[in-house]
């Protein structure tokens, strides 16, 4: 048995995916260049500081106590600070975005956890990539 | 042996040839050994520190530390080797910026398995050594030039290396008689049992004071 309600819920969501491929596309890139970006900052900042990393592995650091020292100091710092920012702005924003989500609430608790966690691997990957601390750490 | 190199060579491809900073060097250092090395500049003086402080890993020959071959260790061999036995006293200092004195100090510490209560203890006596307590919390841009090398110097003791590498670490020294006994280049000097007081830091002094003949070779070690 299901409802007018919920078969006009079920008949809109589907037929606004098929009828809007290109807002699918949109949002899937945007994400994408999202991660990217988040990526590129952490990897940047990481090797901005390949100076200390360079004296810290003549004192005795070993490469990997640099790559903790990346992951850890960047994760912590301001990957968690722009995370806060993101979802604040995220969470005043959906208000905006409300008559186009069929099925979800604008305040999804689960897509915002998944879009956190999401953000917070990819700050973390850019903490550790190749050309971040993983280059520093080769510094001699 | 402390210290064995035998036909090291370092050099950077150049057009068609190379160009050699280092060529067929060949030095032996035993124990207790306080060595000066000299040479004009370019001679290649802090390139060879670098090598034998494992900084550098990019030149052939083969080296000896504590008859341990250097040169067929992995990176992570000669980190461990270099960490347990070398202190290094960089020419431009190299104190990390944002850290303040008493956090320079630790560094080396935090990097071998030295416990919090002991690393308090190492580094409160080290700045007592140095006199300058007064500057442990302080960051380097707001330390004189003397003062930076004297934390260099400082950083590179304090973990009580069997081997210090210092790499022109007295260019800025003011140094006081009480520092002159506890400090930084006289560690060479005790290390051989020889105390007395004086002005090891002129540079004539510190040529004098090198056992080794080798270690005035240099200018001719680069062809």
């Amino acid at each position: 048995m299901t409802t007018l309600e919920q078969y006009c819920r079920t008949v809109g969501r589907d037929a606004a995916l098929h009828r809007d491929p290109a807002s699918a596309a949109f949002a899937a890139l945007a994400l994408l260049l999202a991660g990217f970006g988040l990526f590129s900052v952490m990897a940047y900042s990481v090797a901005q500081r390949r100076r200390e990393i360079g004296i810290r592995m003549a004192l005795g650091a070993q490469a990997a106590d640099v790559r903790s020292l990346g992951r850890h100091r960047r994760r912590c710092g301001s990957g968690a600070m722009g995370l806060a920012i993101g979802l604040a702005g995220a969470l005043a924003a959906a208000r905006v975005l409300d008559s186009l989500l069929f099925g979800v609430s604008p305040s999804d608790p689960l897509t915002f956890a998944g879009v956190s966690r999401g953000a917070a691997r990819r700050a973390a990957a850019g903490g550790v990539s190749p050309g971040a601390a993983r280059d520093a750490a080769s510094t001699r | 042996m402390l210290i064995s190199l035998r036909n090291v060579e370092k050099s950077y491809p150049h057009g068609v040839g190379r160009t050699y900073v280092l060529r067929r060097v060949n030095v032996d250092i035993k124990e207790g050994e306080f060595v000066s090395i000299m040479g004009p500049s370019g001679a290649g003086k802090s390139t060879l520190l670098h090598i034998l402080g494992m900084h550098d890993s990019a030149w052939s020959g083969e080296y000896y530390f504590m008859d341990q071959p250097v040169h067929r260790l992995n990176p992570k061999q000669r980190s461990e080797l270099h960490k347990k036995h070398i202190g290094f006293v960089f020419q431009s200092y190299h104190l990390l910026d944002n850290l303040t004195v008493y956090e320079n100090l630790e560094i080396p510490l935090s990097y071998r398995n030295v416990s919090r209560k002991d690393r308090q203890s190492m580094v409160g006596d080290i700045l007592d050594r140095f006199q300058i307590v007064g500057k442990k919390d302080l960051y380097p841009n707001q330390l004189s030039g003397g003062q930076q090398q004297l934390v260099g110097v400082a950083r590179a003791v304090i973990a009580n290396p069997q081997v210090i590498l210092a790499d022109e670490p007295t260019g800025n020294l003011h140094i006081g008689p009480r520092q002159r006994n506890h400090g930084a280049v006289p560690i060479a000097e005790r290390k051989r049992g020889d105390d007395r007081p004086g002005d090891p830091f002129g540079s004539e002094r510190v040529v004098r004071h090198a056992d080794h003949p080798a270690a005035r070779r240099l200018g001719r070690w680069k062809n």
